[in-house]
């Protein structure tokens, strides 16, 4: 169990806010921090890696005990047996793939055999600006994994993959887990990777985590009888005779939806809306 | 011109090359506490060691001719814990050399330091790594354009240094005589041949550094271009 009591002030675009966490996260298993942007995630993830330090606050993993303000305790980064894939990934361009693992950890037979894993065996000399965006995600994630680790803090790390690295990276996150069984803080924006990774939820808005459960419990508003609801952006809003047209972007994908005059009148473009829909009559389309 | 003696030139390369040598031993640790730690008084570290950069060379003479002299605490010292005379000595000059050159040695790798990678770093410590272990094998090997450049500027201003050593060393002749003396002498006697030989040696060594440096700067520069190409 890591429990988590941290407070620290902090300054968001919205001016000063305060990092107020108080968790406990099972061992074992794959949690997601998400919510908006400056909310306080990436910030909590390098408190728990000892790169930042609260001004006040209590961390233990299991009986050992990283952080305790009160009695002056603070185990070094070092120290904290915890991997961690930055969002810049921080791969060391003077050593190649190889040199990367066997910084880590000097066991070459096993570095070699995760490079395998992570097909990246071929590439084990080049240097990781020879690598493509995949690939170099791919190594730092193996990096993180090659020395013994217990906690695996995951700050977006498939954030600037195409869809199809993306589901294969996630696969390899959850192997990861399985093989290893460490515990992964993923820190994610993306709903589908929510869903498919997490099985806890953790949703930050200024400094506090506001909700907490399972991806459906976080996501879901069940206060409601709609059953599909995604969140998306009013791009344009256009009169056609008698109605209105918006066009709105989910993610990736754009559609429109037909407005009423007086609905038209309520939105403008550039809102963030939640467009909900009945669960009956869906169409699915294999892609 | 009867014969040009080039011992002025090979002191000068010698006095050059300990310089730079000492100086990168010693400023090493210095550049990075002044880069990645505040402390109090910091700022006045900075100027006293920028000093030398802006200070009359004669007036850095001056003063450490005073300083290195057996009646001065520090030549006492020197005299009387290892039989060393600084002044008029290779070791003095070595030493004026060394505080003169200090600020072309310490701003670069302190420049250096400062634009290191931070979550390079940071990668190294979550990584079990010490302090010293991802200084040597992360951060200087990251900061190569920075090293080089203190290496070239210090050598290539220790090399013309002139005032500083001829308070301290004077002249003399396959001792302290650097190459920059030579040529003052030369001219002042009259001797322009030889006045002009050492200072066109001087324009070929600094034009072959300054080439050194940009061949190495441009070939770490390529060498990313050149890779990603693949």
């Amino acid at each position: 169990m890591l429990r988590i009591k941290i407070k620290k002030n902090l300054i968001s675009s919205r001016g000063p806010m305060v990092l107020d966490a108080c968790l406990e996260i099972e061992t074992g298993c794959i949690t997601v921090l998400t919510g908006q942007s400056g909310s306080g995630k990436t910030t909590l993830l390098r408190i728990l890696s000892g790169l930042a330090k609260p001004e006040e606050g209590f961390i233990a993993s299991g009986d050992i005990t990283w952080l305790d303000t009160e009695k002056g305790v603070c185990v070094s980064p070092q120290k904290r047996k915890i991997g961690y894939v930055s969002q810049d990934l921080a791969l060391f361009p003077n050593m190649t793939v190889l040199g990367n693992m066997l910084y880590a950890d000097p066991d070459r037979r096993k570095a070699m055999e995760l490079l395998e894993r992570a097909e990246l065996s071929k590439l084990a000399q080049a240097y990781p600006q020879n690598l493509s965006g995949g690939q170099k995600q791919r190594l730092a994630m193996v990096r993180a994994i090659s020395r013994e680790t217990d906690l695996l803090l995951l700050d977006e790390p498939l954030s600037a993959l195409d869809h199809a690295s993306r589901l294969r990276l996630q696969d390899e996150i959850f192997f990861i887990h399985e093989k290893f069984g460490i515990t992964i803080i993923l820190v994610s924006h993306d709903l589908q990777e929510i869903y498919r990774l997490g099985k806890r939820v953790l949703f930050m808005e200024y400094g506090r985590v506001v909700r907490d459960g399972s991806p459906a419990e976080v996501f879901i508003n069940t206060a409601t009888s709609h059953k599909f609801s995604f969140a998306g952006d009013i791009l344009e809003i256009k009169s056609a005779d008698v109605f209105f047209i918006a066009t709105i972007g989910i993610g990736g994908n754009i559609c429109r939806v037909i407005l009423t005059a007086r609905e038209a009148n309520s939105f403008k473009e550039g809102d963030r809306v939640l467009i909900a829909s009945k669960a009956f009559d869906p169409v699915l389309i294999k892609i | 011109m009867h014969g040009l003696d080039l011992t002025p030139f090979i002191i000068s390369l010698k006095l050059s090359l300990s310089t730079t040598l000492i100086l990168f031993i010693l400023v090493l640790p210095l550049a990075y506490i002044l880069a990645f730690r505040n402390f109090y008084g910091k700022g006045t570290v900075e100027a006293l060691v920028t000093l030398p950069m802006v200070l009359p060379p004669t007036v850095l003479g001056f003063y450490l001719l005073a300083a290195f002299s057996t009646r001065s605490p520090v030549g006492n010292f020197f005299h009387a814990n290892f039989s060393l005379d600084l002044v008029f000595s290779f070791p003095g000059i070595l030493l004026a050399s060394c505080i003169h050159s200090l600020p072309y040695m310490v701003q670069p790798l302190k420049n250096g330091f400062q634009n290191t990678d931070m979550p390079l770093v940071e990668a190294s410590y979550i990584l079990g790594k010490s302090r010293f272990t991802t200084l040597v094998r992360v951060i200087l090997p990251n900061m190569k354009p920075a090293i080089l450049s203190a290496f070239i500027m210090t050598f290539i201003y220790s090399l013309g240094e002139f005032g500083a050593i001829l308070m301290i060393g004077g002249a003399i002749p396959g001792v302290t005589k650097v190459a920059s003396i030579a040529l003052y002498e030369s001219a002042e006697n009259m001797d322009m041949a030889s006045a002009n030989a050492y200072a066109l040696i001087f324009i070929g060594i600094s034009f072959v550094f300054i080439i050194i440096m940009n061949r190495i700067s441009n070939l770490q520069g390529g060498r990313g271009v050149a890779q990603n190409k693949n």
